[in-house]
Formats: structure tokens, sequence, C-alpha cells
């Protein structure tokens, strides 16, 4: 499905149909019973066992006793007997739904990993241009974060529901027994209930809607003072009266908010609270009972117990029907949006190709390519041809926002190009599976993330047993850049750990590594493990690059590699990119010039567009744009010149 | 880590949370929690009285057949006082949604008051982290429920106890039926909701891990990775580790809590039900009661006394629930206390009032104070042999230095990562306690000036600076500017900053909302533009110190120049600190300091050292060489 379709049924949401949203609601249960179906039975036998259970305790059984003991005509064993055989059962049918829940909770959390599992797995098929599009946030993270709340209210709540109509048929039909008349009052009540209650809701959700749009500004501001990352800031600026002016704004309005509608849903409560319970259910019942018992002398005491309390819980149950009904439309709600994302068919990601990519390097070729980003209104990249062949280094250099790091993402198909064409050996990237093409491109992006895993994992960037241990593979020899060092602790167990620590050599970790309390197998940052190791800035960029190493692609693209390393780190990183990539096609991105100056070719980027290109001696020859960044930052650097200080 | 959380959840008892909470909201809204009380006990009897009085009313006057007229009359009275109760209920509920507000915005106030005075050293202590900014991010209104479900709870024992006095009453024997089941609950209930707090505390790491792996999965920042490499396998497996996780501890727990609650429902029934039902059997059978009403009405008031303790035990629980989170916002008010005590105290001793009316006012408050003490300019700097390590860690990053920089001095701190160049920073600037030794601004010590005060000496560019959710004006002044005058400098500053081109380009100049947190149409800024945002708040302030750690990072060199340009030029006289891996920007400073494993291993202008042809000149070499190689 394509995005501007879910854009359009987003902004029709608020008209679902009751249909729709019972088709969905039947969705997301098939789905949860495709899962563990004898979870989903379990809860509603429970469930309706229990409503029955209910149903007698307080009224059938409570009759059937008022009548033994009022008259002579049963002696006290017969009595005993009847309560015996009673309680028991209330007991056993009680019980299966008392402890329901709890046993049922597990499962349910078991369950909800599974339905999260897969549409975790959905997300990576997700086109990247996905994240792009602003209601994908609202949307899918939302779905994500409620699923769990969800199912468990879809499947609890439809538990519910069931045991409070079976207890509501029960009752109803011994009312009926004994006087119809009765059912009036309760029913009566809901209708009441029904009404004012949606006038509620309404109204609750408006001003829930309106205080959360408050409360997250408030939130904001209340982050800010907590938050370790703007701890510095607090400290050493005044910044704090802004925010607390914000702060204090937000909550002024909210107080009006709550005013205006606290003064409404109040009303509504009282008119719904008095009607239903105290005129209908305090008043009538009781007097309507007594009047059939003392002036009509129609019914007895048992009657009395009995009636009064089937319809006190007649209309509990309803209620409860109402409340529930409530919940299952918005789980019905919720689910549409579940459903869309689960049916999503993917343009890009994992999608076959009818050519098997090939084996040996080859020649990557732009042809007049340019891209625009969904939704907007230039285009981010014009008219763009290059072609890299096989170990040759190309340097793309310009400014902040030229569109250097988007270029570099449609060659690794992360987007499909607008207009033109990218062709690998020959052929449209789009012709090959879009997996195994990608398996052609080591990267550095611009902002690499390390994740909670093992060291090795995060240089790996895969599960450890997928990768086949071909220990012929791995020959060329481990250079320690940091001398004699003891490989000690780090002696590489498999053909795979050797390749990791030979990649966290050559990109400048092996020092840390050395440090490390448990070696290729510390766990990285905090995020759960307490003895998880945060690296910092300069340390995780080094574990970006040994990616590429680890992985040595046909192609290796880097995009501002050395941003965070001291000089020296970049000077071997640079080193060792030549040393170890011979044979790889890289390609830089950087603003340092003088990293990019033995590329074998340069492309300047202005505005999306290459304004020059050709090798570091053909641009300086040029004399343009290239030339006066390049001067600019040599500038400093030539020893022996005076500076013209500023 | 698990474990570790438990521990220090178990020194707090339930109750002791909700009372700290309770005392909280409190401070915040006396009115609102009386009313709650006198709501929900008032509440308790009137539902007890009409549960059990009333209907042992009805049921006698239909066994004893007297007049309707009767019958009438109470009913009409009960109905009266329960419209009354009602009104009573919606007026709180109106109440809740303003007195929610007020205890939000006393407990913010809180929240800042702390935050200006814990350390920075402490905020990037993970367990401060792990402890407070989750607990501090969670809804900051449950404690207000905690307060409402523990005063419901206190309606529950109200109703308990007029039903026991109506048992009484009619037969003080029914008493026993009621009591036993309700020790059995209470006893049960405790244990229970003690295994289900367990069950959550379990269950938090195998949470974290799937909280994590879904974050990585719908962040942006993640996207592309996930898509090149086989991440996403690896997140795939701790996510299917977290849920097996959470599933393996339920599991243990749950099952403990089925039990509880099938002994619960069988002593109930049992003792409730069975008892009461055989032993009324008894009275009015064997032993030859006829008060058959009253007896049937009882059985409704055994029931109403074991459900009342039951609803209690509920209502605390969920109370005790919401108290907990409550618990790590008084802790994070209160314990941190200690630690800052030693820098609290040092300050009042100094003659220098503490004003928090205006900056400027500070500033000339700790300017006096400074020179009444000492003529010594504020940006004269000695370092006395300053150690630093991190708490619990023995390596010394910052190694017994000792420096002195006069005013007016541009000093860059050049060296590989982690020589120790941005902690060297941050102990001038006072944000770290030193380990050892001591640091002298404008020849006093910098522990005897007010914090506040002395934090103004400084203009800061943080490798991590960050952008707020405020206009643009306010994210360069740091404040809300409130002259013409004040406008004109934030728009000097971005200028000068280059952010001028981009200013044009806002709506609303200066007063364009940065991020969409807020606004539809908030300005997004690249990272280029927010580098020169926080550059120009240095330019803004026109401090005494200013400092620059590595904030040229994310600027194309172009930018870089002129932004080096500009800063040097208004930093003249003013000492200034910067951090550059480009050697080609420390070599405009007047002095470099060489830093290597926590001390300066040269110091001397470029020149100096470029002669010396130590650390510094090979490091420069080693960058210079792409640029020389080509002429």
């Amino acid at each position: 499905m394509k995005m501007k379709d879910i854009n359009k049924k987003e902004t029709k949401k608020e008209k679902i149909s009751v249909f729709r949203i019972l088709s969905n609601y039947a969705y997301l249960l098939r789905y949860a019973g495709k899962k563990d179906a004898l979870l989903i039975y379990g809860i509603f036998f429970s469930f309706l066992v229990g409503g029955v259970g209910y149903a007698c305790m307080d009224t059938v059984f409570l009759r059937a006793f008022i009548n033994y003991l009022s008259g002579d005509a049963y002696s006290f064993r017969e009595t005993a007997v009847l309560i015996v055989t009673a309680t028991t059962l209330m007991a056993v049918l009680m019980s299966i739904t008392r402890c329901a829940e709890s046993f049922t909770r597990p499962r349910m959390i078991r369950l909800v990993g599974m339905m999260q599992e897969e549409m975790i797995h959905k997300v990576v098929d997700m086109d990247l241009m996905y994240y792009d599009c602003d209601s994908y946030y609202d949307d899918f993270v939302v779905t994500a974060s409620q699923l769990e709340e969800m199912v468990e209210m879809a499947v609890y709540d439809l538990g519910r529901m069931g045991s409070n109509v079976m207890t509501v048929l029960v009752l109803s039909g011994l009312i009926t027994t004994i006087n119809p008349v009765i059912v009036i009052f309760p029913v009566l009540g809901f209708l009441i209930n029904l009404f004012s209650r949606f006038r509620i809701i309404k109204l609750e959700y408006d001003y829930y809607v309106k205080r959360e749009t408050l409360m997250r500004r408030a939130d904001y501001s209340k982050r800010v003072f907590y938050q370790p990352e703007y701890a510095k800031e607090i400290k050493l600026s005044h910044i704090e009266i802004p925010l607390e002016k914000q702060f204090h704004a937000a909550i002024d309005e909210t107080i009006e908010i709550g005013k205006y509608y606290g003064v409404r849903i109040s009303l509504w409560s009282v008119v719904n609270w008095v009607t239903v319970f105290t005129i209908l259910s305090g008043f009538c019942v009781p007097l309507y009972l007594g009047y059939l018992a003392l002036v009509r002398r129609s019914i007895g005491l048992g009657e009395v117990a009995a009636l009064d309390n089937a319809q006190g819980t007649v209309r509990n149950r309803l209620d409860s029907v109402n409340y529930c009904v409530d919940r299952i439309q918005r789980a019905g709600l919720f689910c549409e949006k579940f459903r869309i994302f689960m049916d999503y068919e993917s343009r890009i990601e994992h999608k076959r190709g009818e050519c098997e990519i090939p084996r040996q390097r080859e020649v990557l070729r732009l042809r007049d390519i340019s891209f625009r980003y969904d939704g907007a209104k230039h285009d981010t990249l014009k008219h763009i041809s290059m072609e890299i062949r096989p170990g040759e280094k190309v340097a793309l250099v310009g400014e902040n926002g030229a569109g250097k790091s988007t270029l570099v993402k449609l060659l690794m198909r992360l987007y499909d190009v607008t207009d033109g064409s990218i062709e690998y050996g020959g052929r449209d990237i789009k012709a090959y599976d879009t997996d195994a093409y990608r398996e052609v491109f080591g990267s550095v992006f611009q902002d690499y993330q390390i994740y909670a895993a093992s060291l090795e994992e995060n240089v790996l960037m895969d599960e450890l047993e997928a990768v086949p241990v071909n220990a012929g593979q791995e020959t060329e020899e481990i250079h320690f850049n940091d001398g004699d060092v003891d490989a000690g602790k780090n002696e590489p167990e498999t053909a795979g750990q050797k390749k990791v620590i030979a990649a966290l050599c050559k990109g400048g970790f092996f020092k840390r590594l050395q440090t490390l309390p448990a070696g290729l197998s510390t766990p990285l940052t905090r995020e759960f493990m307490e003895n998880g190791v945060n690296l910092s800035g300069g340390e995780t960029q080094k574990v970006a690059i040994s990616r590429v190493f680890a992985k040595n692609p046909q192609i290796a693209i880097l995009d501002e590699p050395s941003s965070a390393l001291d000089p020296r780190a970049e000077y071997e990183l640079n080193h060792n990119i030549m040393k170890y990539l011979s044979d790889t096609s890289v390609i830089f991105i950087s603003h340092r010039l003088s990293t990019t100056k033995d590329a074998d070719r340069i492309y300047m980027f202005e505005k999306g567009e290459i304004v020059e290109d050709g090798t570091h001696e053909e641009l300086m020859a040029l004399n343009g744009k290239y030339a006066e960044m390049f001067e600019l930052q040599a500038k400093y650097y030539k020893e022996n010149e005076e500076i013209l200080l500023l | 880590m698990g474990e570790q959380v438990m521990e220090q959840e178990k020194k707090i008892s339930i109750f002791g949370a909700i009372k700290n909470a309770v005392r909280l909201i409190y401070q915040a809204d006396k009115r609102f929690v009386w009313f709650s009380i006198y709501k929900n006990t008032t509440e308790g009897i009137f539902n007890a009285l009409k549960a059990i009085y009333l209907i042992k009313f009805i049921y006698e006057c239909i066994q004893n057949g007297v007049d309707f007229e009767k019958l009438f009359w109470m009913v009409s009275v009960f109905c009266i006082i329960h419209i009354i109760i009602h009104l009573t209920s919606a007026y709180h509920s109106y109440c809740l949604k303003i007195s929610e507000m007020k205890v939000y915005r006393y407990i913010f106030s809180g929240i800042i008051e702390k935050a200006k005075k814990i350390p920075v050293s402490q905020y990037e202590n993970p367990k401060f982290y792990d402890k407070f900014s989750r607990a501090l991010d969670q809804q900051m209104l449950r404690g207000i429920w905690g307060m409402i479900f523990a005063t419901l709870g206190i309606g529950d024992i109200c109703g308990g106890l007029v039903a026991v006095f109506m048992l009484a009453n009619v037969d003080v024997v029914l008493i026993l039926f009621a009591i036993l089941p309700v020790l059995g609950s209470l006893y049960l209930g405790l244990r229970e909701s003690r295994e289900e707090f367990m069950a959550r505390q379990d269950e938090t790491f195998g949470n974290r891990k799937m909280e994590y792996a879904k974050r990585v999965f719908y962040e942006k920042k993640y996207a592309s990775e996930l898509r090149l490499y086989q991440m996403a396998k690896v997140m795939f497996r701790v996510h299917k580790e977290g849920y097996t996780e959470r599933y393996e501890k339920n599991r243990v727990h749950y099952r403990k809590i089925g039990l509880y609650r099938i002994l619960e429902t069988m002593l109930f029934v049992g003792l409730v039900t069975l008892g009461s039902y055989l032993y009324i059997a008894y009275r009015l059978k064997v032993a030859g009661s006829t008060a058959v009403a009253a007896y049937i009405a009882m059985i409704a008031a055994v029931g109403y006394v074991v459900n009342s303790v039951n609803g209690a035990i509920e209502n605390f629980s969920q109370s005790g629930k919401r108290c907990m989170y409550m618990q790590y916002i008084t802790e994070f008010m209160e314990c941190e206390e200690e630690k800052e005590e030693d820098f609290e105290e040092k300050g009042q001793e100094l003659p220098v009032e503490k004003s928090t009316e205006k900056r400027t006012d500070d500033m000339s408050a700790a300017k006096a104070g400074a020179d009444a003490g000492n003529i010594l300019p504020v940006g004269d700097i000695r370092f006395e042999s300053v150690s630093y390590h991190y708490a619990g860690s023995e390596r010394l990053i910052l190694d017994h230095l000792n420096l002195h920089v006069k005013q007016g001095e541009h000093v860059a701190l050049v060296g590989e990562n982690g020589a120790g160049k941005t902690t060297f920073v941050k102990l001038l600037m006072g944000l770290y306690p030193l380990s050892e030794g001591k640091i002298n601004v404008g020849g006093k010590n910098i522990k005897s000036y007010p914090p506040e005060a002395y934090h103004d000496f400084f203009g800061t560019v943080f490798q991590d600076f960050q952008i707020f959710s405020l206009p643009l004006c306010e994210n360069v002044w740091m404040r809300t500017p409130e002259s013409e005058k004040e406008r004109e400098k934030i728009t000097e500053a971005l200028k000068k900053a280059q952010f001028a081109e981009v200013l044009q380009k806002m709506p609303s100049g200066i007063d364009t909302y940065l991020t969409k947190e807020f606004e539809e149409n908030g300005f997004v800024c690249s990272g280029g533009e927010a580098q020169k945002i926080a550059i120009a708040r240095v330019f803004a302030k026109d401090p005494e110190i200013v400092i620059l750690d590595e904030p040229s990072s994310a600027l194309d060199p172009i930018s870089e120049y002129h932004m080096y340009q500009n800063m040097m030029e208004a930093s003249k006289g003013k000492t200034v600190f910067f951090i550059s891996h480009r050697m080609s920007s420390a070599r405009l400073a007047d002095r470099i300091l060489f830093l290597e494993n926590g001390t300066i291993v040269e110091d001397g202008s470029h020149d100096e050292l470029m002669r010396k042809n130590g650390r510094y000149a090979e490091m420069f070499r080693m960058q210079a060489k792409n640029y020389q190689d080509s002429h």
C-alpha cells in the first residue's frame, strides 16, 4: 500500500464505519488467536462460566434460601443440603474467573511479545522513505506502544462482555418468571446512562485531547531539567526562565480548560447519577417492590430480596457492557492502524529481482539522476551523472546540505531515484534483489549508531552464529597499530572473531579493545546492561568504521568517517583505508579536503548539482570553488608562512 | 541490575511511599486532600448504611407487613442524602482537574530548584539516569491518584466499620463470619500484592530489552544501518529475549497469585456464604429465632465487611503502586542535597549576596565580591595540582595538573581523544567537583563563588549543545529578551555566527519557534545551523571567559573559517579556551596546551611548539601533510 493511501485513510479516521470497527476487531482477535488460540478460548470460557456463577449467587440462591427459611415446610437438614450444594457450585465457578486473569497474564505477555515481534519485522521491511513521512511517527509509534494495552483490552473485554451478557440473560430470565415489570427499571437506567455517558465521553475526550497538547509542552519543560544532555546548559545559562514561563503558561491554560470541561462533565454526571442510581434504582424499585409486597401482597420476602438484587446486578452489568462497547470501539479504531501497517507492502525492501547479482566487482554508473523527497517542493539532487569503477576512490565534497548524503543513500537503494537510473554491472539496480544488491556495500553513515549488543556484534552487524566460519578465508595478518601489545584475552577463538579483531585494528580501536573487561563480548551501552560500556564519540566512530573493514565490501561508502577523530587517528585511518581497501571502490564524503585530496576523482557539489569534477590537480588548476575551499583550509597549515591574523 | 533495583525498592514500604506522596500533595494543595478525605469517608459510610440499614429496614417492613407510607418516607430520606452525595462527588471531580495542575506545578518548581543544585557529574552517572530520569519521565500526576485511592481505602474502612457495628446489633456471633475471612484476605492480599510487585520488578530487565529493540526499529536514525547491515537479526533476538524473560518471570509469580486468589475465594465462599447461611439457618430453624428479615439482611452485611476490606486492600495497593513512582520524585528532591552540601555551604560563607533577580545584578554582585577580595581580573585562572577521576573509577582523567592562564589569553587545548580536554573545561566551569587540588579564578577559589554567579562568567559551546523547543531569540539569549536593545543584540549575535542568511528566510525572524515539537510550522535546524545558534549564544552573552568545545565539527570549511574569525575578534581581551581537532584552528591561539594522559606535556605558542618539534609538531604535520604536498 502506498503512503498516500495511508494518509488518505488517516484523515478519514473519524468516519470509520461500525462495520469496519467490528471487522478490525475480529482481525485483531483472529491475529491473536493464530498465535495462541488456547489462551483466547481459555479466557472466554472462564469469563462466561464466571458470569453464570455471579448471576446466581445473590438472586436465585438467595431466593431459594429465604423461601426455605420463611416457611416451616423445610427442615434444617434440607436447608443445610441446599446451602452446601449451592455454595460448592459457587465456589467452583467463582474460582475459575478469579484465577483466570492471573494464570493467563504471563501468556498474554508472550502473545503480545509475539505480535510485537511480527510488527518490528514488518518495520524493517518498510521502505526508508516511510520514515520521512510525518504521520509515520504519530501513527506507527503509537501503534507499537499501545499494542500491549490494546490486545489485552480486546481479549479481556470481549470476555467481560460475554460474562456480562450471560449474567444479564440469566437474571432477566429470573425476573421475568416473577414480575416482568421490574426489568423496565434497569433497562431504562441503562438507556439514560448510555445517552449521558455518550455526552460525558465526548466531553472527556475533547478535554483529554486539548490537555494532552498543553501537557506535552509542560512535560517538555520538565524533561529538560533532569535529562543529562541538558544538565550543562541548565547550569551555565538562564534558559530555565523561558522554560518555566512556557510551563506555567501551559498549566494555566490547562486549568482554564479543566474548568470549562469540568463544569460540563460534572453536570452531566450528576444528571446521570441522580436519575439512574437515585431515582430509578434507589427510589422506584424498592417502592415498587414494597408496593407489590405490602399493598398488593403478590410477592414475599424471598422475591423482594431476589428481585432487588437482580435488578441491581442487571443494571451494573448493562453498565459494564456499555463500558466494554466503548473499549471495544477504541480497540477497533486502534486496529485500523495495526491492520494497515501489517498489510503494507514495500516497493524497495526485500524486492526480488530477475537477475543474479554479479560476483566480481563491477562499475556503478549514475545516469542523469534526480531525486526529490516525498512532499518536498524542490529536487534535492539534479541531473547527477557519474561513474565509479572497481577499486576507484571517489570523493564527494561541498557545503552542508548540498545533497551528498542523499546521493549515497540512493546508491545503496535506500531510496529509489525520481528520475534517471543507477546501473551496476550494466543493469539497472532495480533488476537485482534489493538484499543481494545491498550486500555489495559497506558504509559508515553520518549518524552511525551503536547498538546495545556485544562489541563483536556491533562490528559484524549480524548474528554471530549466522557468520560462516571458514577459517581459510582470513589469511592476512593482523597489524596491531599500537606496537607490541599482547593479544591476551582477545585471542580469537573463531574465524569470525579473528575477522572482527582484524577489523577493529584497522579501525584504530585495538588499544581500547585491550582495556575492555570482556574483550569482544563486552556489552556496549548501558541501555539494559549494568556492566555495559559507553564509548566516547571518537571510539564510537572507530567501531562504525571497523564495520566496513569487517564486511570487506565491493563498494565502501564513508560519510564523514573521521569527524570525531583526533588528527593522529584520522591519519592512521586514511592510511588504513588506502592499504586495506585498495581493491574496493571507496566513496568518501568529507569536509576536510586533506582527506579527499588523493582521491582518483573529486566531485564538488553545490545545491544538489555537481559544479566541478576532476582530480585534485585538475580542480586546483581550474581555480574554482574547490580551489578556493582548499586554499582556505590549507592556509593555516603552511608551517613557515606568517598567518594574516584576522 | 534487576536485583539491585529491587533491593533499593524494598527499603520503602508501600505505606511509607503513600505517606511521602500524600505529604507532597498536601504541601501542594491542602484543601483538596481534606476534601478527598471528607468525600470518600462520607460516601463510604453512606453506602454501607444504604446497603445494610436500608435493606434491613425494607425487609423488616415486608416481613412485618407495616404501612407502605413508613417505607416511602424512609426510602425518600435516603434518596435525598444520596443526591447530596452525588453533588459532592461531582464537585470533587471538578476540583480534581484543577488540583492536578496545582500539584504538577508544585512538583515542577521542586525539580527546577533541585536541578540547579545537583552537580553535573551526578547527571552523567548512569545510576542517576536509571533511577531518576526514567522515573521523572513518568506521568507526574500519578501521585494525586495515589492520594485519592488512599482516601478511598479509608472510606472503605469506615464503611466496613459501620457494617460491623450493625452486625453486632443483630447478632454478635455473625461478626465471626466476617472477621475470619477478613484476616485471611488481609494476609493473602498482602502476599498477593507483594508477589505482584516482585513480578513488576523482575520483568523490568526484559521490559527494557523490549522497549529498546522497539525504539531501534522506530527511530529514523537507525533505519539506514538496519537496512544495509544484518543488525536487525540481533535486535530481533534482543526483543525475543525480552518477552520470553518477562513470560518466564511472570509465570512464576502469577502462578502464586492465582493460587492466592483461589484460596481467597474458598475462604470467602466457605466462611461468609456457607458458614453464615448455615448459622442463620440454625438460628431460625433450630434455635427458634423469628427475625428472618434482619438475619437475611445481615448476610449482605457479612459480605459487605469482607468486600470493604478487600476494597480497602485493593485501593491501598493501587495507591501504593502510584505513590511508588512519586517516591523517586521525593527522593530526587531530598537525597541529593547531601552531595551538594559541600558546595553550597562554602558558597554561603561568602559575603556576596545571592541575588536571584537578574543576571546582570548577579554578575556585578559576584564581580564586586571578587573585586573586594582581590584585584585580579576574572579571566586570570590558576590550576593548582588539579586531579579528577570519576566516582568509583581509579583512573585519573586529569593528573595533578598545574597551570596559570592570564586574562585575555587565547588558549587551545590539543590532544588525542580521551586525553582529558573536555574534563579540563568542565572542571574549570565548576561542573564537576575536583577530586584533588584547587582552581583559582580571579584570584579566588572557585568554590567560594555562589555557583550561579560563577557560571555566569562563562559562555560555552559544548560538543553536545542542545536546541530548545522555544523561540529562536530565547534559544540565543537563553532567557526572554525584554527590550528592543536585547533583541538587537540577539540579531547581531546571530549575524556574527553566520546565521544571517537563514534568519532572513525565517517567517517570524527571531521569534520563529524552533523544532516541530509544539509548533506545526516550527523551524527544524540542520546540524550546522544548530551549531551556529549555539555559537550565537556565546556572542550574545558576551561573557568573561569563552569556552569552545569543538564548536566547528559540523560546519563546512567556509563557515568554520568565518566563525573563528568572528569569535577571535569578539573575544579580544577575554580569556578563551578552545578544543579543536583541526590543528589549523589551534594555531589561532596565543598559547597551545598539548594534553596527554591528563597532564600538559607541551605548552607554548604555535611557533615555539613547532620549533620544539615534539608531540604537537608531529600531530600538526600529520594533518598538514596533505595540504602541503600539493604545492
